[in-house]
């Protein structure tokens, strides 16, 4: 086991205050990493960091294991950053060649590396349909001014075809703006948003990226980026510095259209019996929206509403991140939050993240896996349907 | 009014800090307004019902220093009242007391003493608790009512409780969630609790979730024992996550941090050992008397050594809960200071 060296570490442990921590263990009864791999605790690491002034920190790998959902930050009362440690932690263990097991043979780590060439040329809009008003690469004008950040879920659909097209809720994003008058700038060079070498300590990469991003998206002068992607909606507002841009998720996007429009805002008719809600740790405990998503479910008539044991603050996580440590451990906290949907008595398990509903697909299309009744959907996908729009 | 001065003390709540303050304040010869929100007098201690095994009914105190109280006709008690005005300074100040949002009377205010106390925390503000989702999970001030009768039951089986869990600060020392600091008494209250629990029923299981037990008050320590002699168990870590089941018992999950290891327990109740805050809304009073809050909500002092009643502005003290969370022996004798010194300044 290697040791990384204080300095940079002690700048983390003082800014995520680990050495404030009480040990009271909420973090680690309520982490969904120690659920699944026993061997990673989060109140062992902020020992290990409190530890790590003095002797260095011992970098193992169990914190690879970590999904960054901020459960513990949640119920910590002393508001220690454990995923913000964690974070700092890989970015010194990541030179070691301390990495985290990566799914898909490492594939969507080697995609972020080719996605930071800057004279890539991507073929990232092949999913557009023919009567989908856009403006790729467009200029903002007075009235439309508004961005479309797919994220990857047009290239998801090319790995996960087989049980998820993800690719549909880029479809349904710009089917319903469409629907609302509104004729997005869509980027042919958009990138990864860099949101999981953030995570994963790769500062280098998130950096590159982010200057990409950064310099397409102030090019076409738009004011507003609307994204179904809360990871990139988070990324881009809290991390990139887009100075007088404003970042949506679509959910915000459509809960203030609605709000605008009428008292009892409707968005159209579901044909489904019921449905329950998951927040997105991204757009719920990160960006603090836990209403944004309910406003526009709640105009779609027809579902009934289910109560999940797990709502907002305290939702539970669909299980993976950043693309590592999918395993038998991550398929236990898929199943036990989808089970959660099921005896809820929900048809229909809405998410309003395109990875999320990777993630849970993957669980119910996988073989040999204890067997849950319930669907998943994407939030926007839904809203394409009640609008009527979606083909 | 038959008083030493012409000069009344206006006591601003009507707890068993109020209430002794304004019994001491009239044994010395004062006239005192006693000043009470509520309809009734005695505060939070009137909802601490049970006693502690060789202790007196907190409720029966209540009723004790009411009767003592209404045999003083130097005293007159403003129910459901609030201080509306105050104007100049002590000892010629003029307090307005106004009743019921209604009828007001000004009276010559010439000392001051705030003992308007603590409120209890909403567990509702940490979610992760569930409070309020089932009658499975109650605070430590529903589960004195209670253990009013004999053995509690289960608020909606109404079967013989199998398990029961405390957990402990719940809304204190919370750094970065609202309230930072210890409230003093939920330990005891605890102790007491769970000891009643095992002596009326002793096949219950009692476990309590902390993180430090904190038992410095006299005869304490020997309670903590006691509740260890009688099978009550301790396990250090805080619950994180409660699941409801439809039949009404909860399944909690915490880490027991001494064991470094995940407890998932069955419990058929959850006692949330609540902690204490400011009043919400005692700003403004405070605000009126020229008193500044502390950086958290409380009643200042001037300093715990040299000042322990004085909040700085002269001729206005405070007592009980209302300068920090404390037990009744400690906001009695802060009241007894107080009047004394009332006393003193009025000469």
């Amino acid at each position: 086991m290697t040791r990384a060296t204080v300095g940079p570490i002690a700048d983390a442990i003082g800014r995520t205050r680990v050495q404030a921590c009480l040990e009271c263990g909420k973090c680690t009864a309520i982490c969904p990493g120690h659920r699944a791999h026993e061997a990673f605790t989060p109140r062992g690491l902020v020992k290990k960091g409190i530890l790590a002034m003095t002797e260095g920190l011992p970098c193992d790998r169990d914190m690879w294991h970590c999904i960054t959902c901020r459960l513990c930050k949640e119920v910590c009362v002393q508001d220690v950053d454990i995923p913000e440690f964690v974070r700092a932690v890989r970015r010194e263990a990541r030179p070691m060649g301390n990495r985290g097991k990566e799914t898909h043979d490492g594939l969507f780590q080697v995609a972020c590396e080719i996605l930071q060439e800057p004279d890539l040329k991507q073929g990232r809009l092949w999913w557009l349909e023919e009567d989908m008003k856009v403006k790729v690469d467009g200029k903002a004008t007075d009235g439309d001014n508004i961005i479309l950040f797919t994220g990857c879920a047009p290239f998801f659909d090319i790995i996960f075809r087989e049980f998820d097209r993800t690719a549909d809720i880029a479809r349904a994003s710009v089917r319903v703006l469409n629907k609302l008058g509104v004729e997005p700038i869509l980027l042919s060079e958009e990138r990864c948003c860099g949101h999981d070498e953030h995570w994963t300590g790769n500062d280098k990469a998130f950096d590159r990226l982010r200057r990409l991003n950064k310099k397409a998206i102030e090019a076409t002068g738009a004011k507003v980026i609307v994204t179904p992607c809360p990871e990139c909606a988070y990324t881009l507002k809290e991390l990139y510095d887009l100075r007088g841009i404003e970042v949506l998720h679509m959910s915000q996007f459509l809960a203030r259209k609605l709000m605008t429009v009428g008292s009892k805002p409707v968005l159209g008719e579901l044909d489904l019996r019921s449905l329950a809600f998951h927040d997105p740790c991204r757009l719920g405990r990160y960006m603090r929206d836990f209403e944004a998503p309910r406003v526009v479910l709640e105009a779609m008539n027809g579902p009934e509403r289910k109560e999940l044991q797990f709502e907002r603050t305290t939702a539970r996580c669909c299980g993976v991140h950043a693309w590592i440590s999918c395993d038998e451990g991550s398929r236990r906290l898929r199943r036990d939050r989808l089970k959660e949907a099921e005896d809820a008595g929900a048809e229909v398990l809405v998410t309003a993240c395109p990875k999320c509903r990777i993630h849970f697909n993957c669980y119910l299309h996988h073989q040999g896996v204890e067997p849950v009744k319930v669907k998943v959907e994407d939030l926007t996908v839904l809203v394409a349907k009640a609008m009527g729009v979606w083909k | 009014m038959s008083s030493k001065s012409e000069k009344s003390v206006v006591v601003i709540g009507g707890g068993v800090a109020g209430m002794t303050a304004a019994i001491e304040l009239a044994r010395a010869g004062h006239g005192v307004h006693l000043v009470e929100s509520a309809e009734h007098l005695g505060g939070l201690v009137r909802l601490h019902g049970a006693a502690a095994p060789g202790h007196e009914a907190p409720d029966k105190l209540i009723s004790g220093l009411k009767k003592e109280l209404e045999g003083l006709k130097a005293i007159t008690v403003h129910l459901s009242s609030r201080l509306t005005g105050f104007e100049g300074q002590c000892p010629n100040a003029k307090a307005t007391i106004e009743a019921n949002g209604k009828t007001a009377v000004t009276v010559n205010a010439g000392a001051v003493i705030i003992a308007t106390g603590v409120q209890p925390f909403d567990p509702k503000r940490l979610p992760e608790f569930k409070y309020g989702r089932t009658q499975a999970i109650v605070t430590t001030l529903e589960l004195e009512g209670m253990l009013k009768g004999g053995a509690p039951v289960h608020p909606q089986t109404k079967a013989r409780l199998k398990r029961v869990g405390f957990v402990q600060c719940v809304g204190s020392r919370m750094e970065t969630r609202g309230n930072p600091w210890c409230s003093n008494v939920c330990c005891g209250v605890t102790l007491k609790q769970a000891v009643l629990l095992k002596q009326r029923s002793p096949e219950t299981e009692v476990i309590v979730y902390y993180m430090d037990m904190r038992t410095f008050n006299r005869g304490q320590e020997e309670l903590y024992s006691e509740s260890r002699i009688l099978g009550v168990r301790y396990s250090r870590g805080i619950p994180s996550e409660v699941l409801t089941r439809k039949d009404g018992t909860l399944l909690v999950r915490s880490e027991d941090a001494s064991l470094g290891r995940i407890i998932e327990r069955e419990l058929d109740l959850l006692v949330l050992s609540i902690g204490l805050e400011p009043q919400a809304g005692g700003a403004d009073t405070l605000k009126m008397l020229g008193v500044a809050a502390t950086k958290d909500g409380f009643v200042p002092i001037v300093s715990s050594e040299a000042g322990p009643v004085d909040t700085g502005v002269k001729g206005v003290f405070v007592a009980g809960a209302a300068e920090f969370p404390k037990n009744i022996k400690d906001a009695r004798t802060q009241a007894m200071a107080a009047a004394c010194l009332a006393d003193v300044f009025l000469g």
